[in-house]
């Protein structure tokens, strides 16, 4: 099966009929059930807690603490998060852990004979708050009068800043400036198979824990370093995925599962644990797309070159880092867009909030600072007169130029094709077609004379893989078979640790093997996701799968052949790829190379507003995506209607409400993602395969692209029907209705 | 706290009956994914929305999380492990589903199947707008739906082709 | 989500029914469809200790022509009114309504019956049926009364059925023809409205009721009493807010549903012939 060419997936069958076990599915017979019970409170101090009455409730196995914990500290890229809020612990830990900073940290584990019984005798906890002052938004945040995280005088707690050139003077030569402040929204994962896990203790006596997540290898870290014990006591893999986003990037369950199930060892009891969240406790117990705030100048000359650019960011991280600081700095280096910016002037903040963690989600800060260049440069197009596109031609980054970090960009910048191909597919100067009536379902009737049309574009780039000099690498492992005297290998198996999230990566590396080995696809058997089986493959996150571990597994297959040549039967071959290493930032001017390969996009949507009500239909998406080369077309195709599905729910519908750190509507029946009536009626994708110097094949990555620039297009084609910016989302029609009446439309 | 009463509910799925015994309270899709080991039933959002957990009833497309169990006795009950024939054949919805690529992450797909295999049993030619229709009521996260609805076109297909 | 513990108890005709729920008094609650009882249970804002399973009565589905109007049997599913040939043909509107009811597993579960019994502000057919001023027949122990659907709906949640009555059948007048309308306004296709409008000429009269104005479905009596009076479309859409008290949620404030009152008014009004 060649790259280049649409197999079925690897997982279809399977996926079709109802045998794919996810993790509430594959639960033992005999497992005890744990319900994880959460503080329910933003910001106060434990005084007392009494588990008497849990842990004499009928059919209560054993309950699991703080004290139970021995090194009670989490977190990704910092250890700033307890794994139990409690009166005691280890004390090996950096935090201390007697003050609740988020309503959905984590107080005890009940784990009981049933889930009905856990549940009742999770009820009869007996605790005392002290109720702490609220810092709840960035607003009362940065003032630093209450401190999230007492050990440090700031909230600020991470700042990034650009200096290029001489931003003061950029702005005097400018003849046009645009000036703007962006409010962005949280957005909920909403995956919809919610966190579950199942642990227990292998025959190896390793901790074992299975459940859905994005990178097998670090939440067996992170355990091993709550638990205090080596990696290899460890054991994590995953059951099939229903999905992830970024969602499922940090830790949910696994590391308390690993507790509970290690207590249950040492209390004898050799028996399974599992626990799965409800909806509820989904939304409120984990982490979501930042909000932030961004305060943007842009000047330009009256041709159209930017002159200058300003901007200052603050990101509500919530009260734990989770990957703020990354985040933080992609959105930092997208908010100047993909152009040639010869003065700038950037500041960045993360600030720790008593509110909901932020974290990853598809795009990691590149559609907010993308929101914030875009709707600049659309604004200033604008207001010049000028063809959107055309300006953007005249300003895009090339292979020529020093980019915003002053480190000239990976070869094969391909900001200017996007943009030619997305003006050839939908002239800026062509009348917009006739759609269909208003919508296929909604019974809007609207009379033509309250209905407006209009177009809107945006480009972006963003970074595929890990950046700023985070160690990045994938391990493969393929093993081919063959009788010692046949020249080529009959059967192969390929072992890879690359998650399976839905996005069809598993199908994409089996292709790439066999094509590589000259085998057909069924000749190919994947062993994936499991430390116990698979080399460290990173996360499936920031687009970097198809990239990374395609160039892992292409060198497995190379060392595997040089075995094989010598005789060897059958012949392994492990291969650890690097890409590039990347540069973390200079902290005064920001100078540094951050990436090693982007991927680049254009997008034009042409959207009906109805004037009565404010309710936007988006009636056709443009995606056009220089993606080095479509391993698997119809995979790609399904990536790029994804993502613009969710980015839709994020610009038109979706709005999380969050008081006082507190989640108001944790269910999907009020937090409203998109149907099939609510999706663009149509989405044409354009692939360009300008080969990537470095990918397997030429490949980029795509899954987060299209979300990029999706927010900006739909609101400057909102101002093309209505002569209305709007500079937040989402667009509900009660917000589309204030400003068109402002407008006096 | 009293007992709770139980009741012998005879669950006729997939052609088979079975018993169970559970209180009044138990749902459909817990009493299915819990006592018949049917996991393929999924649940989604717990309260009526996502559509993960549809069940065909008497060929009606229905939410087994807004389902008693003791109230759909003795109903012919579909779950996504009965489509395909005992040979293994796939479904004319799940041979659709899979060629088109009408699925990502597969969580959603069960409850698609159900609610496209309804319609098609009804309706082997249907219009653009009954098959949006049709599948409004289940949501998906990954795919962007555009694949799902070429998906259910192209079971129709099979299906007419099928039975010439 | 799972609701609290209750006994349940199948009845076989609507005469068991009233007896099973009189016999039970305010501890018990029917259960026809279950979509709009068993949501309300699982958040536990529903705490019935006894359910009188009906789905199984017979002769309660029925959609039949009575002359000058249609009974409808309380247990008809929407996916069988709004597939029904006599009302396609005799009242339209109210079909039409059904098919807007949520999504295809909603309508084929959910009862007329039970969606006007549970009395939500927020549901369609309710407003459809007020529209065309159509009765409801009730049975308790002591017999039958006919109900106004002006008169049924008494507060939110709440109705003119007694404790120990079940509805038993919807009565609507014909009204062929197009002079009707239906406007639906939802932030996410196959949701409950944010606001409805349902328009619809009966006996030389236009009626109009209002979805989600108020804590029940109500007529829009001040646009009725302006058409009454010669005001055109446009003029007594601008009062369908007038008298009403709409809620407010996370979807949007009392403003914008009186806004979206007064514009989906205009549009109902115009496609059901008023000029």
């Amino acid at each position: 099966m060649a790259v280049g060419t649409d197999s079925a997936r690897v997982d279809a069958v399977d996926k079709v009929t109802g045998l794919a076990l996810y993790p509430a599915d594959a639960v033992p017979k005999d497992a005890l059930h744990a319900v994880v019970v959460f503080t329910n409170q933003p910001h106060a101090r434990l005084v007392s807690m009494d588990l008497s009455k849990t842990v004499a409730s009928p059919g209560v196995v054993t309950v699991v603490t703080a004290a139970d914990v021995p090194v009670n500290e989490y977190g990704l890229t910092l250890f700033d998060q307890p794994v139990f809020i409690g009166l005691d612990d280890t004390g090996r830990s950096s935090v201390p852990c007697d003050v609740s900073r988020w309503e959905a940290d984590h107080l005890v584990v009940v784990v009981a004979e049933s889930l009905s019984e856990a549940r009742r005798a999770s009820a009869l906890i007996d605790t005392e708050w002290e109720p702490l002052p609220m810092a709840s938004d960035v607003a009362s945040a940065k003032a630093d009068e209450i401190l999230v995280h007492p050990g440090s005088s700031t909230n600020t707690y991470h700042t990034l800043q650009i200096r290029k050139g001489d931003a003061v003077l950029g702005m005097e030569a400018a003849d046009v400036i645009i000036e703007g402040t962006y409010e962005l929204p949280h957005q909920e994962h909403a995956y919809l198979q919610v966190e579950a896990a199942t642990a227990w203790i292998d025959e190896q006596d390793r901790v074992t824990v299975e459940t859905s997540g994005q990178w097998v290898h670090e939440d067996r870290e992170q355990i091993a370093h709550a638990l205090a014990v080596d990696e290899e006591e460890v054991r994590v893999r995953y059951a099939a995925i229903g999905g992830a986003f970024g969602g499922k990037e940090d830790m949910s369950l696994q590391i308390v599962m690993a507790v509970t199930a290690r207590k249950l060892g040492a209390l004898g009891i050799n028996r399974s644990v599992h626990c799965g969240w409800s909806r509820e406790e989904s939304i409120v117990g984990h982490h979501k797309r930042h909000r932030a705030t961004v305060t943007a100048r842009l000047g330009a000359t009256s041709e159209g070159f930017i002159t200058a650019v300003e901007a200052d960011v603050w990101l509500d991280a919530g009260a734990y880092n989770y990957t703020s600081n990354k985040v933080l700095g992609n959105l930092h280096l997208s908010v100047a867009g993909a152009y040639n910016v010869p003065n700038a002037r950037i500041d960045s903040r993360a600030i720790y909030t008593h509110s909901v963690p932020g974290g990853a989600f598809r795009g990691f800060g590149g559609p907010q600072g993308a929101f914030v260049a875009e709707s600049q440069m659309n604004k200033l197009a604008s207001k010049l007169g000028m063809d959107p596109m055309e300006l953007r031609q005249r300003n895009a980054l090339t292979d020529l130029s020093d980019g915003i970090t002053q480190s000239g960009l990976p070869e094969g910048v391909g900001v200017t094709r996007v943009i030619d191909a997305c003006v050839e597919r939908v002239p800026p100067s062509e009348e917009l077609p006739e759609y269909p009536p208003f919508s296929p379902i909604a019974s809007l009737p609207a009379k033509a004379e309250q209905l407006r049309q209009g177009r809107g574009y945006a480009v972006g780039m963003k970074n595929v893989g890990f950046s700023f000099g985070f160690p990045e690498a994938c391990e493969a492992d393929v093993v081919f078979h063959g009788d010692a005297d046949e020249e080529r290998p009959n059967r192969v198996e390929l072992f890879h640790s690359a998650a399976e999230v839905g996005q069809g990566v598993h199908t994409a590396l089996t292709q790439m093997v066999a094509y590589a080995v000259g085998l057909d696809f069924e000749s190919v058997d994947g062993f994936f996701s499991d430390t116990s089986t698979g080399g460290d493959s990173g996360s499936a996150s920031a687009s970097r799968l198809t990239f990374m571990a395609g160039n892992s597994v292409l060198g497995a297959v190379e060392e595997a052949e040089k075995a094989w040549a010598d005789g060897a039967r059958p012949a392994a071959g492990h291969f650890r790829y690097k890409p590039p290493m990347t540069e973390a930032l200079d902290p005064e001017t920001g100078e540094g190379q951050p990436n090693f390969c982007y991927g680049y996009m254009a997008q034009a949507v042409d959207l009906t507003v109805d004037v009565g009500t404010g309710h936007i239909r988006v009636d056709r998406v443009v995606s056009v995506h220089d993606v080095g080369k479509a391993i698997h077309p119809q995979m790609l195709r399904g990536q790029i209607e994804g993502a613009i599905a969710q980015a839709h729910g994020y610009t038109l519908s979706e709005q999380l409400v969050v008081e006082n750190g507190r989640i108001q509507n944790p269910r999907l029946s009020q937090y409203l993602i998109p149907g099939i009536g609510d999706v663009p009626a149509r989405v044409d994708c354009v692939i360009l395969e300008a080969a990537d110097p470095l990918g397997p094949w030429g490949a980029r990555g795509v899954s987060e692209m299209p979300y990029i620039t999706y927010a900006p297009a739909v609101t400057a084609a909102l101002y093309d029907a209505a002569g209305i910016w709007i500079n937040k989302f989402p667009l509900t029609p009660s917000v589309v209705l204030e400003h068109l009446a402002s407008a006096e439309i | 706290m009293n007992a709770e009463e139980s009741y012998e509910i005879r669950l006729k799925v997939n052609g088979r009956t079975q018993h169970v015994t559970a209180p009044a309270r138990r749902l459909l899709s817990d009493a299915l994914r819990g006592e018949l080991g049917l996991t393929g039933t999924h649940v989604g959002c717990e309260h009526g929305v996502c559509g993960c957990c549809t069940v065909l009833v008497d060929g009606a497309p229905v939410r087994s999380c807004l389902t008693f169990a003791v109230a759909v006795q003795d109903k012919d009950i579909r779950t996504v492990e009965g489509l395909a024939a005992g040979d293994g054949e796939l479904h004319p919805v799940q041979e659709a589903f899979k060629e088109c690529h009408g699925l990502q992450c597969g969580f959603c797909t069960p409850g698609f199947l159900m609610t496209a295999c309804a319609l098609i049993e009804q309706n082997n030619d249907p219009t653009e707008q009954e098959i949006t229709e049709a599948i409004a009521g289940n949501l998906c996260r990954c795919t962007g739906y555009q694949n799902i609805r070429a998906a259910v076109r192209r079971a129709a297909e099979i299906t007419r082709s099928d039975k010439r | 989500m799972i609701p609290a513990s209750f006994d349940y108890v199948k009845a076989s005709s609507a005469d068991e029914a009233i007896s099973l729920i009189s016999e039970h008094g305010d501890e018990a609650k029917l259960l026809a469809g279950g979509h709009s009882l068993i949501p309300m249970m699982k958040l536990r804002l529903a705490v019935p200790s006894v359910l009188v399973d009906i789905a199984g009565v017979r002769d309660l589905s029925h959609v039949e022509d009575r002359g000058d109007h249609i009974a409808i049997g309380a247990l008809a599913k929407h996916r069988s009114i709004e597939t029904s040939d006599l009302l396609i043909a005799q009242c339209p509107m109210l079909a039409h309504v059904a098919s807007k009811v949520g999504d295809p597993q909603v309508r084929h579960r959910g009862t007329i019956g039970g969606s006007l019994a549970h009395s939500d502000p927020a549901s369609d057919l309710p407003a459809a049926v007020l529209a065309l001023g159509g009765s409801l027949i009730v049975q308790g122990p002591n017999g039958q009364r006919e109900i106004a659907a002006t008169d049924f709906f008494t507060g939110y949640f709440e109705s003119a059925l007694a404790e120990d009555e079940m509805l038993t059948e919807v009565k609507v007048p014909k009204s062929p023809g197009t002079n009707w309308n239906y406007q639906k306004f939802n932030r996410r296709a196959q949701d409950w409205a944010i606001v409805g409008v349902a328009a619809a000429q009966v006996d030389g009269a236009m009626q109009v009721s209002l979805v989600n104005m108020g804590s029940t479905p109500l007529r829009a009596t001040a646009v009725e009493t302006a058409l009454a009076s010669g005001a055109s479309a446009a003029e007594a859409a601008d009062e369908a807010a007038n008298g009403t008290e709409a809620p407010t949620d996370l979807n949007a404030s009392p403003e914008y549903r009186a806004h979206l009152a007064r514009v989906l008014t205009k549009r109902a009004l115009e496609a059901s012939g008023v000029e």
